[in-house]
């Protein structure tokens, strides 16, 4: 009796099911890009989703979003399930599980492009005597490439720092990154942010750079030991998102008094800019979405920049650094405005960029276009 | 002479109606009968009922694409590892135990499989490899628990912890990703289809075999439901135990082939969260965590495409990214009070 009510449960969901994906066969044929990201509900998160809607409305594409976890098997299953949906472009976050991504996108026919840093095409390891190996996948025409974050060089955003706290006279700065290994530009930062306050401040003390793994709590411990062998430290600087992880800790160590260098951006930093906050920045989320859209739009279509050469896989997106209030509201008027019609890149300027519409685009005008500063964004909106 | 404790352990909560002499063979079957069969079965036809209304509910909003080519076999792999996994650790939680480093430990092990297989590009080895790790952790895991007397969720912490620092170690040594150069070796365990359902089914069937067929099984859910009184029938609890944690801990390292091979390279948090995963499907398929004789093989089967498919399915069917885990937790919630609550004249013993 059970075997034959659970049988007749499974042929009515069966004949339910089939019913549903004979209806389903016509469906509208619009170009679909999936977005992986870690969740769509910070600043980072809702920008990227926003300028995705901008495209959606002047151009014939759908974007889908898949909030993916931080380990490589639920990457994996939002890459899966996406494909799923009929994705013809996959843009992820991170370059995590790359490879096998890569292959799978290969298998199901559908572009992939990494949104928020650059990905190494050749790998130097130790049995192959440190000679460049390319790395697995990377020569698929399925793979678009990465986006360079800091402009591609974040030696400049080390000197704009370094600037800063010589400006605001501080001689005893901590610094707090993420490891090495996930974040190889922090170190470029605080090495070159080291090097430009001895220049401008040989009195100035910047103290060796502390790491946490992404949590509160392992921040917490690490702004412990820096204020314990530090007492009389004048500032940090947060490499490790400063404002969603140092602020809160050096608050809870009931040290407002420390000034905060932060790489990041949220909504406190209108608020904290008045205080104990120095610095603010963040990469420029429409700059990084536009540099793989024009590279999928135009695959897509079947063309590419004449001048791209095979090794040029990373674009460019810019970092804006916010040290006032009035380049807060520049901020807010031109890398996160409402309307991005108003912002850092229109649909024309993209067009312009595409082969698909201007025969004459090359890569280098991209980059340029997707690596302008704030500045060179207000004169392009004033014009 | 059983004491009056023994015999109330013994009673089944939901016993079928037994049939008598005075039962007349062929009766119609009245309202009443099927009414009251309803109510026996109650919390199978739950799970079951569940997992069907998933498939039909889904099939609906996802407009047929749950059963495109595609899909299905991304619903296969992702079942594949989660599903092995689950059945062998159903014997832990069956005894009364209880594993979080599972996730830990599919890291650990997807790590050294890495290093095999681009060192000796043998698969068998790398086979080998993950089965014999798996197993020490869990030997390790259980050993202490039972020589030391701790709770098991305490030792299983403790191997999930050292297992992601080795691991977390490791990654951090290298700028390089840790990855398969040569990952066509693997291709078997990622994009075979076949062997994934093959090696699901027999994995299955074996651990139902020893699940409900043998003494292993049959006095891992005594123990479960009261160790004194498994203990006072004959069973060797702490070699039984043992033997649930090595069972397991070969089907963890079967699994972590799958998920490395799935993945293709190995981050710090590789296996991170899979510990819930299990518990999750688990719950699912109307596995009580505090296990004994209730347990049931088919509660890590119909959990694991459960749960599976609820985060296939939500996703396909277009729901916003921020609402998923509300209505992940929604018909979680709902699943677990339809099946797992106690009912009022339940009679079983605290543990």
């Amino acid at each position: 009796m059970k075997k034959r009510i659970i049988g007749i449960m499974l042929i009515v969901a069966l004949v339910v099911s089939l019913a549903v994906t004979v209806a389903a066969c016509n469906n509208t044929q619009k170009t679909k890009i999936g977005v992986m990201l870690y969740n769509f509900t910070d600043i980072q998160g809702t920008e990227i989703k926003s300028y995705c809607e901008y495209l959606e409305d002047n151009f014939d594409v759908e974007f889908v979003y898949e909030a993916v976890g931080s380990n490589d098997e639920a990457h994996i299953s939002g890459l899966q399930n996406l494909l799923s949906q009929g994705c013809n472009a996959v843009i992820s976050g991170y370059d995590t599980a790359l490879s096998r991504s890569i292959a799978m996108c290969e298998e199901a026919g559908a572009y992939y492009a990494v949104l928020l840093g650059e990905v190494s095409k050749y790998e130097y390891l130790e049995e192959n005597g440190y000679q460049p190996t390319l790395v697995e996948g990377m020569d698929s025409k399925y793979f678009l490439g990465g986006v360079t974050q800091f402009g591609g060089n974040p030696e400049t955003v080390g000197v704009a720092y370094a600037q800063a706290a010589y400006n605001a006279g501080l001689k005893k700065i901590g610094a707090i990154s993420f490891p090495e290994f996930t974040f190889k530009d922090g170190k470029t930062i605080y090495d070159t942010f080291k090097a430009e306050l001895a220049k401008l401040d040989p009195t100035a003390e910047v103290y060796e750079l502390q790491t946490f793994m992404y949590t509160q709590e392992l921040c917490e411990a690490e702004v412990t030991k820096l204020l314990t062998n530090h007492p009389d430290v004048e500032a940090v600087l947060g490499l490790g998102s400063g404002l969603d992880y140092i602020y809160p800790a050096l608050q809870n160590n009931n040290r407002s008094d420390v000034k905060l260098l932060a790489l990041g951006y949220n909504n406190t930093v209108e608020s904290l800019l008045s205080g104990s906050l120095l610095t603010a920045g963040t990469n420029n989320y429409t700059q990084c979405v536009a540099s793989v859209f024009v590279r999928i739009w135009d695959a897509m279509n079947g063309k590419s920049f004449a001048d791209q050469g095979e090794d040029d896989i990373n674009g460019v997106a810019g970092y804006p650094i916010i040290t006032s209030q009035a380049e807060l509201e520049d901020f807010k008027t031109y890398i996160i405005p409402a309307d991005k019609s108003n912002g850092s890149i229109t649909a024309e300027e993209l067009k312009n960029a595409m082969v698909t519409y201007n025969e004459n685009a090359t890569w280098a005008g991209l980059n340029e276009l997707t690596g302008r500063t704030l500045e060179e964004i207000k004169e392009a909106r004033a014009a | 002479m059983k004491t009056e404790k023994e015999k109330r352990v013994m009673v089944p909560a939901e016993a079928p109606v037994e049939e008598t002499s005075e039962t007349p063979k062929k009766r119609k079957i009245s309202g009443a009968d099927v009414w009251q069969f309803a109510k026996s079965q109650k919390n199978s036809l739950i799970r079951y009922g569940a997992f069907v209304l998933v498939l039909i509910v889904f099939a609906i909003t996802t407009g047929g694409k749950l059963f495109s080519t595609y899909n299905l076999k991304t619903i296969v792999s992702q079942v594949t590892p989660l599903l092995i996994m689950s059945a062998g650790l159903i014997f832990v939680f069956a005894h009364g135990g209880m594993d979080i480093s599972v996730g830990a430990v599919v890291g650990l092990c997807s790590l050294l499989s890495v290093y095999v297989l681009n060192d000796t590009g043998s698969v068998f080895l790398v086979l080998l490899t993950c089965i014999a790790v798996a197993v020490a952790c869990y030997v390790i895991n259980g050993g202490s628990s039972i020589l030391f007397k701790i709770m098991s969720t305490i030792s299983s912490l403790a191997i999930m912890f050292a297992a992601r620092g080795i691991v977390t170690y490791n990654v951090s040594r290298t700028d390089e990703t840790i990855r398969f150069t040569n990952s066509s070796l693997v291709k078997m365990f990622s994009d075979n289809y076949g062997f994934m359902v093959a090696s699901c089914v027999i994995i299955v069937l074996i651990c139902k075999v020893l699940f409900d067929y043998t003494k292993l099984g049959k006095q891992a859910k005594a123990i479960g439901d009261n160790p004194l009184g498994a203990a006072q029938s004959g069973a060797n609890v702490n070699l039984i135990k043992m033997l649930c944690y090595i069972v397991a801990g070969v089907c963890v390292g079967i699994a972590s082939v799958f998920a490395i091979a799935r993945v293709g390279s190995v981050s710090e948090n590789m296996g991170s969260g899979r510990e819930m995963d299990v518990l999750i499907a688990l719950i699912l398929g109307g596995m009580s965590l505090s296990g004994g004789t209730k347990s049931k093989l088919s509660a890590a089967v119909i959990g694991s495409i459960t749960y599976v498919l609820l985060s296939n399915g939500l996703s396909i069917s277009g729901v916003p990214t921020n609402y998923i885990s509300l209505v992940k937790g929604i018909l979680f919630l709902v699943i677990v009070l339809l099946t797992l609550r106690q009912s009022k004249n339940i009679r079983e013993l605290p543990r």
